[in-house]
């Protein structure tokens, strides 16, 4: 088949399609200047610098558009909030504000009253207060014009307003249509609300010299045959921030471009600014600015010094502009504008230092990703469409007969009858729990898909329960809003409403979902929401939800509500709650890893595809998002053998790892391709199961730490400048690098390996040899069946290393130790184990040890003391590599072990020390 | 007080020093037999002091056999537990029949054996199901043999049927060669013969034309003799119109009727006392002729038409339309000179008899190759499933009927899934290739699983992949008699 045509690029809108970007894009920064009102500096009693900002050229002109200004700082951290709202809000609409996105934990460390007390004067720059916080922090405002510096450690490290950017469009009534002066008619002078938009705008536009009074798409706004009535007008935000002493910034995911963010401002650039809108985008374009899936405002600079970053809290549609510059003193600059068409200006300064520190301050706002259960790290099996229940049954037994393990059957939306979500194609489908039994009898679960559009069909009774109950998102007019999605005519449930989204999670009931049973987990997809015949194929930015908020203040949380949603519902079907969810959605949020997985849409079967998913997955970790996955295979076309096994070879080693196809694609189950294909994807998926053991470690690692589980190199090695832009080549925590191969017929490649400062040691995880450092890089030969992956030097990798069907399988089997050890000849690394699927853990039923190999010893200690869970694992291994001395004997309690030494490899394979894991001991080599 | 309290320092010593080789002994607990999960011809492999790894020939004490650790890069050291994954485990199944399973599937908590020697280690507890099993298989096979027993008559009848069906194909091969030269021959002769009749039909048209080009040339010379004599009055111009226009019409009915009418080519001098009587005259005449001659047509045209719808049904179109042409020739021949008819229909008549003569050349040509690509075609063992050729089998499913024609085609409703292409190996599947292009897809394709079956019939219509069916096709020829003697075989030697 012939692979899709990519996007339409038409199909979306660009910065100039949109009148807020454009105004911010061209904002005049000569004729605007937002100051601090003297005088007005507070503290407040709860401790939050508050001050009054006008804009010196319109405060004549509009004296009532007075602004908020706020200032905390997050108590035990590096983070300083600026909040900038309406101080005198028009009555019938206000500014949204982003909510349940940050920890409710959150606290504030209050400034003292003393803290303004004494202005400073910089020549330049004027008048300016310092208010300290955190460890080594320091907020300085400067109060006209309004700016923010913001240093850590001495060290200028963000500067918010240094351009003069600053933008900030009051809400106002809307003006009067100017009154034709050649022929007045008192008839038509319009009042305020609830008058006919479109004849406003027709008499401007037969009104040509009054554009100056209403702008261009102000108060309208078209694209394609679509329009916006924007009631509440113009409302746009806007800020320059500059990031001092960096030549890198990452994140605001979902985009298709290198993580290394690049410029979209200076000469020769044809891209325009990033842009956040959530967006059903049918096979995307690499290497674009352009809007995909999933939003996550939050951006990311580093350099030798410090690691810092913005977020900025606005769920509406957003762009951002990055550009390269120079500070005053001669530091590099990465200078970005950002510009959102709503909401209040709500902007989140954390400084580190340190890539520890910064990740530690992330969790603290948005939290860490929630600890999936172990089969959910395994391998997944979709495709649309697993027909029916003989061909479930046919593919589940094909991965056995091929001794494939894998762990979750997915079942797209054909498996409903007439995509009526919750209910079951009757004759394809007829015995859905029989099914659902017969994968849990070999421990395999299955998942099956749920999206927010409801087909209206008043015999559905999703549709008729919450049509009666008001639940739909409106339109413009207030009736339940209607658009076209795969049922054909659907509405779309209000999920910012709590009270939706309760009602929405009771559907999970295993009475109320018949056919389902608890091995049964549910996949979110088209949650941005996809609307096909909407604007961008998504929902008219003048819906309504509850509240009077309008879809365009909240459109880039709508997804991120319906995930929550429904994993509410997976929770809290069970009575005892006491069954982590798993809900995989395509949309989301900053703070959709307390939910779930994300996985990064529909993806195209192809080398270049490939070769993207690497910076897609990592821009969206170093936002926080861990939890993620690209589609193995591609979603679309039909890849060869050759591309199969690579892609199952890099997602073997991918935090969410799922083999997914369109409907026109042809079957490509793993088993298909035929020798020497077949074999190379079987070990690839084997060795994802070997490693469970780490990957599980480190989803809980990312709990304690909120560093993300698959890494850029920088966050593991922040001092080597040379890493700093590496997206082709990823750690696995701090112990695996990985370099996946992405080009046909590529029979070796160049490998950089870290470290070179201090000897760092690395050894390939299939042959154990031991390679050094290498910035400039070495060559490997990469034939089929093998992808360059490296354990570190100094690192203890837990592993299980006998094959299994599943998962779950695995639980009782004992564990090999692998031990790589640095050039002086230590190593440490951890296990994590619990149950591997209830919340157990969260009162404190795991066991979490750490391995430490020193001075000729290997120690098992016990990191949680106070933790309950009594593994009954063995290691039944264990391999030392690297090690450069042969032990003449080797003890445990003064037991001898046998063992066996490779001087050629420098390994040692200590055979059946039989150990148990829970227990502390060590092992001495002699 | 004392003496107790050593008492208990004693004990949690002994606990903590039995805690210790609880450790380190592990092994010792549970210690399997080295047999354990090997199958009966290896076991004597696993009974010395020592064991030699089956593939790399390493030497390990007995001590490790089936001590849960892996010795043994091809697995064979763990024959009863899942140290290694690449090895293999024997249950015995008393009662059933023993089975080698992979070693991945021991001790992880599913029963795999029936009598659940794989799960040895106490994750689970399983049934011995062998019993039932052994039943179950028992009934299977005497199916099985029955199904084979059957199959079997139904394909020797099948391969008799196949030689009748063999003879018959090669005479009518041979019937249909010896048919092609006579018929080229033929072929050759009439078009020689339609040619000699062309030749002289157009020989006679130029003579036609000659002829017709001298009256225009004595017309000519009469009118302007007339013109000159007639000076230049009025009612004199329009004589000549007139005489003009009756001269259009008498050549027009010359040329349909007959050429011979003196009229034609010798017009007499007009009656100066009465021009105008008979120019009405001469008009009413021809008028009622042309009208009779109009009508005639119409009601042959209708007529024919009427048999032409008729035949529509019957015949084919093309068929049809040379027939109706050629009767419609035959009508209007009638009216034509009788010299002309007689030319003219006789090259008709070759014509259709060309015709007739090609369209079976045609099918000659046609049916040789069918019947030579018939022969050579791969019908099997003995052309075991030359009697499929020619039949089809039907498989109606929810929404369509699925048609399989072997050796020729196969269809979705009225959908074509393809053409015959090939067989698999052994016969085990047909392919069937190139049919309807899918929209977005591939252009749709069949593969048919062949299996031994007690009838021929279709069953199983998927489609795996979008616009790739697949169905099974399970028929006698496909049965055979070892597979039987080794059911057999099994249901006299049960366990």
């Amino acid at each position: 088949m012939e692979v899709a045509q990519a996007v339409d690029a038409s199909k979306f809108k660009t910065c100039n399609d949109l009148s807020f970007c454009r105004r911010n894009r061209n904002l005049d920064t000569a004729a605007h200047k937002y100051r601090v009102v003297d005088g007005t500096l507070t503290v407040t009693a709860a401790g939050i610098v508050q001050g009054d900002v006008v804009d010196q050229s319109t405060v004549d002109l509009y004296p009532e558009h007075v602004l908020r200004l706020e200032i905390m700082a997050v108590k035990g951290s590096n983070i300083v909030r600026m909040r900038v709202n309406e101080k005198n809000p028009l009555p019938n609409k206000k500014r949204y504000q982003v909510q349940d996105v940050l920890l409710e934990t959150i606290e504030y460390e209050p400034f003292s009253a003393s803290s303004i007390k004494q202005i400073h004067t910089d020549k330049q720059l004027g008048q300016y207060v310092d208010l300290a916080f955190g460890v080594n922090a320091k907020a300085r405002l400067y109060l006209s014009p309004i700016r923010l510096d913001v240093f850590v450690d001495g060290r200028l490290a963000i500067v918010a307003n240094s351009k003069n950017l600053f933008n900030f469009e009051h809400m106002r009534t809307r003006p009067l249509p100017p009154q034709p002066i050649p022929n007045p008619n008192p008839m038509q002078n319009p009042s305020i609300e609830g008058v006919d938009q479109v004849e406003q705008i027709e008499q401007q536009v037969e009104q040509p010299t009054t554009t100056t009074i209403v702008e261009d798409g102000t108060w309208e706004e078209k694209f394609k045959e679509h329009h916006d009535s924007k009631p509440h007008g113009p409302m746009s935000i806007g800020l320059d921030i500059s990031f001092i002493g960096t030549t890198n910034v990452y994140g605001i995911p979902e985009h298709s471009t290198a993580l290394s963010l690049r410029s979209t401002k200076g000469e020769n650039i044809n891209e325009g600014p990033y842009r956040l809108y959530n967006l059903d985008v049918f096979e995307f374009e690499l290497d674009k600015t352009t809007a995909l899936y999933g939003s996550i405002p939050f951006m990311i600079s580093h350099d030798q010094q410090k690691t810092v970053g913005v977020l900025w809290l606005n769920a509406a549609e957003t762009f951002i502009d990055i550009s390269d510059g120079k500070y005053e003193d001669g530091q590099p600059t990465k200078d970005t504008h950002w510009i959102s068409e709503t909401g209040v200006m709500d902007v989140f300064f954390l400084v580190g230092p340190s890539v520890a520190e910064f990740y530690k301050q992330y969790a603290v706002l948005t939290g860490t990703t929630a600890l999936p259960q172990l089969f959910a790290l395994a391998y997944h099996q979709c495709r649309w469409n697993y027909r029916d229940e003989a061909d479930v049954k046919a593919v589940d037994q094909g991965f056995d007969d091929n001794s494939i393990p894998y762990d979750v059957l997915w079942l797209d939306i054909e498996h409903t009858d007439g995509k009526r979500y919750f209910t079951w194609d009757k004759s394809n489908f007829p015995t859905p729990e029989e099914m659902q039994r017969r994968l849990a009898d070999k421990k395999r679960k299955m998942v099956t898909i749920v999206d927010p559009h409801i087909k209206r069909d008043s015999n559905y009774y999703i549709h008729s329960e919450a049509t009666s109950k008001g639940y739909y998102v409106k339109n413009k007019d207030g009736n339940d809003y209607e658009g076209w999605c795969w049922p054909g005519s659907s509405s779309y449930l209000d999920f910012t409403n709590k009270e939706v989204r309760d009602w929405w999670a009771q559907q999970f009931a295993y009475d109320k979902y018949q056919g389902s049973t608890n091995s049964l987990y549910i996949w979110n997809d088209m949650n941005e929401p996809s609307v096909f015949n909407g604007p961008e194929v998504s929902m008219h930015k003048d819906a309504l939800h509850g509240g009077g908020v309008e879809h365009r203040d909240v459109h880039n949380l709508y997804g991120y509500y319906y995930h929550m949603a429904t994993t509410q519902g997976i929770i809290e079907r069970n009575a005892d709650k006491n069954d982590r969810p798993f809900v995989l959605s395509r949309a989301f949020f900053a703070g959709t890893q307390r939910i779930g997985a994300i996985w990064t849409g529909d993806n195209a079967g192809q080398w270049s595809h490939l070769e993207s998913a690497q910076p897609m997955l990592l821009s969206l970790a170093v936002a926080g998002l861990s939890f993620t996955g690209a589609d193995v295979g591609g979603f679309f076309g039909n890849p060869d053998g050759e591309l199969m096994t690579r892609w199952f070879q890099a997602g073997a080693f991918q935090p969410f790892f799922r083999g997914h196809a369109h409907l026109d694609a042809k079957r490509r189950e793993p088993w298909l391709f035929g020798e020497p294909y077949t074999s190379a994807i079987r070990d690839a998926i084997v060795k994802r199961y070997t490693y469970l053991p780490l990957w599980y470690t480190l989803f809980h690692e990312n709990s304690l730490t909120g560093l993300p589980v698959m890494r850029p190199l920088w966050v593991e090695f922040p001092t080597q400048q040379s890493l700093f832009a590496v997206d082709n080549e990823f750690m696995v925590g701090s112990s695996l690098l990985v370099r996946p191969v992405t080009q046909a017929g590529q029979s070796s490649v160049k490998v950089v390996l870290p470290g070179t400062e201090n000897k760092q040691t690395w050894f390939d995880i299939d042959s154990d040899k031991k390679y050094f450092a290498s910035e400039a890089g070495v060559q490997v030969d990469t034939p089929l069946d093998k992808m360059p992956v490296y354990q570190k030097g100094g690192s203890i990798v837990p592993r299980k290393e006998r094959q299994r069907r599943s998962s779950p399988q695995m639980k009782a089997d004992p564990y090999t130790l692998r031990i790589a050890l640095s050039d002086d000849q230590k190593a440490s690394g951890t296990l994590y184990t619990d149950d591997e699927s209830s919340f157990n853990y969260q009162k404190g039923d795991y066991s979490y040890r750490q391995f430490e190999f020193a001075a000729n010893q290997l120690t098992n200690t016990n990191l949680a003391p106070r933790s309950t869970y009594q593994p009954n694992n063995t290691i039944e291994r264990i391999v030392i590599v690297g090690l450069k001395q042969k032990p003449s004997s080797i003890t445990v309690n003064n037991q001898p072990l046998t063992f066996e030494y490779e001087k050629d490899l420098e390994r040692l394979t200590i055979r059946k020390p039989d150990l148990q894991i829970k227990n502390d001991w060590s092992i001495k080599l002699n | 007080m004392k003496l107790l309290f050593s008492l208990f320092i004693i004990i949690v010593a002994f606990i903590a020093v039995s805690q210790c080789t609880k450790d380190s002994g592990n092994n010792n607990k549970n210690k399997l037999s080295p047999q354990f999960g090997v199958p009966p011809e290896k076991l004597e492999y696993y009974k010395g002091e020592t064991f030699t790894c089956f593939g790399s020939g390493k030497t390990i004490p007995i001590d490790y056999v089936n001590d849960d650790y892996c010795d043994c890069p091809d697995g064979s050291d763990e024959p009863g537990t899942s140290a290694c994954s690449n090895g293999q485990f024997y249950c015995k199944n008393k009662g059933y029949k023993g089975q080698l399973i992979s070693s991945i599937l021991v001790n992880d908590g599913i029963c795999d054996c029936c009598d659940g020697s794989d799960e040895q280690s106490g994750l689970i507890k399983c049934q011995d199901s062998c019993a039932e099993l052994s039943k179950e298989m028992r009934k299977a096979r005497e199916e099985a043999i029955q199904k084979y027993t059957t199959g079997l008559k139904i394909k020797e009848e099948m391969i008799n049927e196949a030689v009748e069906i063999l003879k018959t194909k090669k005479e009518e091969l041979e019937k249909s060669r010896k048919e092609h030269e006579p018929l080229k021959q033929t072929i050759k002769e009439l078009e020689v013969a339609k040619e000699a009749l062309e030749a002289k039909k157009k020989e006679r048209e130029e003579q036609l034309e000659a002829e017709r080009k001298l009256k225009e040339q004595i017309e000519r010379q009469q009118n302007e003799t007339e013109q000159a004599a007639n000076g230049d009055t009025q009612d004199k111009t329009a004589q000549p119109e007139e005489t003009n226009t009756n001269n259009r019409t008498i050549y027009f009915w010359c040329r349909w009727r007959n050429w011979n009418d003196t009229k034609c080519y010798q017009p007499k001098p007009k009656e100066p006392e009465d021009p105008q009587l008979e120019e009405t005259k001469n008009g009413k005449i021809h008028h009622r002729r042309h009208l009779h001659f109009i009508y005639t047509h119409l009601i042959i045209f209708c007529f024919y038409y009427f048999l032409f719808c008729l035949k529509i049904v019957k015949a084919t179109l093309l068929d049809t339309l040379q027939e109706m042409v050629s009767a419609a020739v035959d009508v209007i021949s009638q009216y034509l000179p009788q010299s002309k008819i007689s030319e003219l229909s006789k090259i008709e008549e070759i014509d259709r008899e060309l015709r007739e003569k090609n369209r079976q050349l045609r099918d000659n040509i046609e049916q040789t190759e069918k019947l030579e690509k018939l022969l050579i075609t791969d019908m099997g063992p003995d052309n075991v499933f030359l009697p499929l050729y020619g039949r089809c089998f039907d498989a109606p499913t929810k929404d369509y009927t699925y048609t399989m024609c072997p050796f020729e085609n196969s269809k979705q409703g009225h959908t074509s899934l393809g053409r015959f292409e090939e067989w698999g190996p052994n016969h085990s599947s047909m392919s069937f290739t190139n049919g309807v292009q899918c929209w977005g897809g591939p252009k749709r394709s069949l593969k048919v699983q062949v299996e031994c079956g007690s009838e021929n019939k279709i069953y199983d219509v998927q489609e795996p992949s979008k616009c790739e069916y697949s169905m099974k096709f399970s028929t006698p020829a496909l049965c055979d008699k070892e597979h039987l003697l080794v059911l057999q075989l099994e249901d006299d030697h049960q366990f």
